[in-house]
């Protein structure tokens, strides 16, 4: 919320406040092992990616570890080790992710093990996708909303939606819970946080979502608040399930997917 | 141990009685042409090393052996009074004081100097500033603004430009009790820390506490602001009005019977939403930007021995983006004190409080609202005696008891929001203290200040209470009735200062102090704002408790021009709060499962070189500390810096009067940047850029400086008003300070990543413009 508030702030004083890019003497700490794993209840192969972190002013661009063990296993007794296919990408072969089931992902690297647990939750289903449009920040823009309905408990629901429009990944992060919407309709949009952001009539909007387990909701959302580099909260490294130290995660998932024209 | 000190107190005292006669005068010190009682005039008998103070409300008690003696009644601005008496019974005597002579500029510039003469007393850390002062130090576009102003002694810095708050001694601002006429204000900003809550047209004193405060004062480990608000002239009707950049502003006061009862009020209120309602924008004219705040106060002489004073504040903040969000928050105070004089050497002050603080945010989900507010109030009592009982003692002791209510969220939704209404539970606690204390003047050189304060808080239910792993999962929750006791902390604070003359000119000082500090708010940004939550202590979150050691050498010159201070200090604190990274403060019941405890320790030099008589007068400061904080589960469990450690902090003050009719000033301030976080590295997550972070505040904001220029133009009095004129510069060399500092892929190469800094306010020139009646 403080950064919302810090955003109001720089409205408010707009015309006053300024932005410039500086360089920073930034120190480069050691690099660390980034895992990325996920499983859905979608048919497989199943990616876990294995990289390291780089410097902050190197280019975007991670190296894959290569020749790491890699291996899930489930509550029902099944078990698959990835095969590698270089680049730092482990993929499964047989493995069917199910709701309710409880995956647990182990990564040898060297010496260094890393280990989590996460578990798929029940399907929500996403009905549609609608268009609506809503002030932000004085200029009324075009925003997705997704047609579901929260589960009336017990136990609360959590998501994670990602947007693509026409082919490109949109960075801002959807999550959501249904903390205080229980039984109601859904009536959280896809409100870009970048003021300036509104969908165009005649763009190709895929949405995707997701229903996580509430480990999983606490790594987008505390990512979000401490990680992304925006101000607000103090800056730190997300939540994760991994233990022993690694950086990513790794997600249990319900996947659905719907798309459609902005008109 | 309460009936151990005042054991100790009495024995103490009645060491000194003797068998000759000794009588007492007493009475009250009052500005003749308005009324105002003189809080801190000094009486001084002549041709003795005696004298005295006078109190909060203009009282004073001295007794001496029978005999003939001229008093002197003076204080800053105020031509001295002498009087003889002769003492042969205990008697009355009311003082009204004449302002210096007008014209006579070189008495007027002493009365612009701040009240205090540090060199006599055991109190220690401590600075008062006069209206005066106040009035002419332009510190935010020519508003002139007492807590701003105090940001400029040394040992207290700002908090930044865009955050609510300050630092006292490497304290965070929750720190800091802000006290209005006796009353916790709790959130002391408008506009997230651009203006303050007070109306310096309403405010008559202010003494600020930095850690070693005298046993009457506590609750917070950092620092007391004690503003005392005018209490309105009971001679004559006056008025003020003005105008300026972003606020007008007026006053009123006068007798509602003369020479016995008065009343002031004072409103402020912001122009912005008159300019934003005149945009053509249909959404710009809709936003709101603004607040208001009103103060009043009444006063009645009840006979020649009470007085009866009613006094409220109410201020809110409005910042609304249409159909985007908006931020509402205020204050609000009301009190209701009585004085009374028992006898000649027995003065009691009896009040009853009210502060409330309140927030609201209404955000949007689709095009319906929703409002999560939050509320904090207090109910306090208090009852504060002094005795006079010689010439070398003032004893001091009381209960104060505070009832604290938090309703840190409550979610309001309309229907079709599709949210849920849902609200977190209250918390209540009972705070009370119990205090004693003597400032004795054992010697001619030494003054001895000691005391104790008791401190008792009670978590009650009714409510949920848990007991956490070190992960902060819950492992119990144990449920309590209404009123029901779930924890009781008692704690002892010892405040003790001791001062030594050195001779006329010189005086060292030392102190030890404990502080306790039972309501904490809760920041999970470097940045503070309105709508952070404050939480009471419960079984989970302790009182924070900070011990102080000072040390100080005061030297003034020999024409009383000059003066400078030296002050050190070293602090340790306990239970102190940091954050689980990405904690979640806002709709939680089991806040404390996002927090983390640990230690603090500050340290440092504080400096001070004042000029106090003459044409330029002003003050140069100087700061060198350092703030830290040892808590498990953050850096390793090293100590790492706290982000109220400045290690620099210098301000330079100057006010030239030429003549009567022109004030010049110019103040420059300079601090080490704040403590902050940057990543050390990069990485992705499902496709986006994620900073990486080997430390908590490993890094630091550059520095930041800025240098504001003022001018005031008195214009001649006429016949029933005089003008005032006031312009200037905000920053004058246009520096652009960082407010903070983000990091991002780069817009324009999605292959890079960089580092882009936000600043507030370049140079703003401004004027404002005042009528007195």
């Amino acid at each position: 919320m403080s950064k919302k508030i810090s955003c109001i702030l720089i409205l408010c004083i707009g015309s006053l406040a300024c932005t410039k890019v500086v360089k920073l003497p930034l120190h480069t700490a050691p690099m660390q092992y980034v895992i990325e794993g996920n499983i859905t209840d979608q048919p497989g192969p199943y990616l876990v990616r294995i990289f390291q972190t780089t410097a902050f002013y190197d280019s975007n661009s991670f190296k894959g570890i290569t020749g790491a063990t890699v291996q899930i296993s489930d509550d029902q007794g099944n078990k698959e080790v990835l095969v590698d296919n270089g680049g730092g990408n482990y993929y499964t072969r047989h493995l069917q992710g199910l709701p309710g089931n409880t995956y647990m992902l182990n990564v040898l690297i060297g010496t260094d093990t890393f280990s989590a647990t996460s578990t798929m939750p029940r399907l929500v289903p996403l009905n549609s996708l609608a268009i609506g449009q809503i002030a932000n920040a004085g200029k009324n823009v075009l925003v997705v909303m997704p047609e579901f309905v929260n589960p009336a408990g017990p136990g609360l629901v959590y998501y994670l939606f990602n947007q693509t429009i026409n082919g490109v990944l949109d960075k801002t992060l959807y999550y959501w819970s249904s903390q205080n919407s229980a039984g109601q309709a859904n009536s959280f949009d896809l409100e870009r946080s970048d003021p300036d952001s509104t969908l165009h009539v005649g763009d190709s909007i895929q949405i995707e979502m997701q229903c996580i387990d509430k480990s999983m909701y606490t790594y987008w959302s505390s990512l979000d608040a401490a990680a992304t580099g925006n101000g607000g909260s103090y800056p730190g490294n997300p939540v994760t399930n991994l233990m022993e130290g690694a950086l990513g995660y790794f997600s249990a998932h319900t996947s659905r997917v719907k798309g459609r024209r902005v008109n | 141990m309460k009936s151990g000190l005042f054991i100790l107190l009495i024995t103490g005292v009645s060491l000194h009685s003797y068998a000759q006669s000794r009588y007492t005068v007493n009475g009250t010190i009052r500005d003749r042409r308005s009324g105002e009682p003189m809080i801190h005039a000094s009486i001084t008998v002549e041709g003795h090393n005696k004298g005295g103070i006078s109190n909060q409300y203009g009282f004073y008690s001295i007794t001496l052996p029978e005999g003939d003696y001229v008093l002197v009644f003076s204080t800053v601005g105020m031509q001295p009074l002498k009087d003889t008496i002769r003492l042969h019974k205990d008697m009355t005597l009311d003082i009204a004081l004449d302002d210096s002579v007008a014209g006579e500029l070189k008495e007027v510039i002493v009365s612009a100097y701040d009240k205090d003469n540090k060199l006599q007393g055991a109190q220690m850390g401590t600075d008062r500033l006069s209206m005066t002062t106040i009035r002419n130090v332009p510190v935010f576009l020519g508003e002139t603004d007492v807590l701003k102003t105090i940001q400029l002694l040394p040992g207290v810095s700002s908090a930044g430009e865009g955050n609510t708050g300050f630092y006292v001694r490497g304290g965070g601002p929750d720190q800091n009790l802000i006290l209005l006429d006796g009353t916790t204000v709790y959130n002391p900003s408008h506009l997230l820390g651009l203006f303050s809550t007070f109306n310096s047209d309403a405010i008559k004193d202010v003494s600020v506490y930095k850690g070693a405060m005298p046993p009457q004062y506590g609750g917070r480990l950092s620092s007391i602001e004690d503003v005392r608000m005018n209490e309105g002239n009971n001679q004559a009707f006056h008025g003020r009005g003005g105008e300026g950049l972003l606020t007008i502003s007026g006053e009123v006061e006068g007798p509602i019977q003369k020479g016995q009862s008065s009343f002031v009020v004072a409103g402020r209120a912001t122009k912005l939403n008159q300019i934003l309602s005149n945009s053509d924008d249909t959404t710009i004219n809709r936003d709101r930007i603004g607040f208001y705040d009103l103060n009043a106060k009444f006063n009645f002489r009840l006979g020649s021995r009470d007085q009866l004073y009613g006094a409220g504040y109410l201020g809110q903040d409005d910042l609304s983006i249409y159909k985007t969000f908006g931020l509402n928050w205020g204050n609000g105070v009301a009190s209701l004190r009585w004085n009374h004089v028992f006898g000649s050497k027995l003065f009691t002050n009896t009040a009853v409080a009210l502060s409330n603080y309140n927030t609201s945010i209404t955000a949007y989900v689709s095009n319906s609202s929703f409002d999560i507010k939050s509320a904090l109030n207090d109910y306090s009592l208090r009852q504060d005696w002094e005795w006079y009982p010689g010439p070398v003692h003032t004893v001091r002791f009381g209960i104060q008891s505070i009832y604290h209510v938090t309703a840190p969220a409550k979610l309001v939704a309309l229907p079709g929001s599709g949210l849920n209404d849902s609200s977190y539970e209250s918390r209540y606690g009972w705070e009370s203290s119990l205090f004693a204390g003597d400032d004795w003047k054992a010697t001619n050189q030494l003054t001895i200040s000691y005391g104790v304060r008791l401190t008792a808080f009670k978590v009650l239910g009714p409510g949920k209470f848990y007991h956490l792993d070190a992960h902060g999962n819950v492992m119990d929750t144990l449920n309590y009735g209404g009123g029901q006791s779930v924890k009781h902390y008692i704690n002892p604070e010892p405040r003790l200062a001791l001062g030594y003359q050195l001779d006329d000119r010189s005086t060292v000082k030392a102190a030890y102090a404990r502080n306790v500090q039972n309501v904490h708010l809760l920041a999970n940004s470097a940045l503070s704002v309105p709508t952070d939550r404050w939480a009471l202590t419960n079984n989970n979150i302790r009182p924070e408790i900070a011990d102080q050691v000072s040390l100080g050498y005061y030297r003034q010159s020999s024409t009383g021009n000059y003066s400078w201070n030296v002050e050190t200090y070293f602090k340790t604190m306990q239970h102190q709060i940091d954050y689980r990274t990405g904690a979640n403060l806002e709709l939680t019941d089991i806040v404390e499962s996002e927090i983390l405890f640990g230690m603090g320790r500050a340290y440092g030099v504080e400096a001070q070189l004042k000029k106090t008589k003459g044409k330029l007068t002003g003050w140069v400061s100087y700061t060198l500390s350092r703030s830290k904080l040892q808590i498990n589960g953050i850096n390793n469990d090293q100590w790492y810096n706290a982000t109220p450690d400045r290690i620099h902090n210098a301000a330079i003050v100057a006010i030239y009067q030429p003549n009567p009719g022109w004030t010049l000033s110019a103040d420059w301030v300079y601090y080490t940047g704040s403590p902050v976080s940057y990543p050390s590295g990069k990485y992705t997550a499902d496709g986006r850029i994620v900073f990486y972070y080997s430390e908590r505040n490993g890094y630091r904001l550059p520095p930041y400086h800025r240098l504001d220029l003022g001018a005031i133009r008195h214009f001649p009095k006429k016949k029933w008003y005089q003008l005032e004129l006031a312009f200037g510069v905000y920053n004058a060399y246009d520096r652009l300070n960082a407010y903070f500092i983000n990091f991002r892929q780069d817009p324009h190469d999605a292959a890079e990543t960089q580092a882009v800094q936000t600043s507030l306010f370049g140079i703003v020139p401004y004027f404002t413009i005042a009528a007195k009646f």
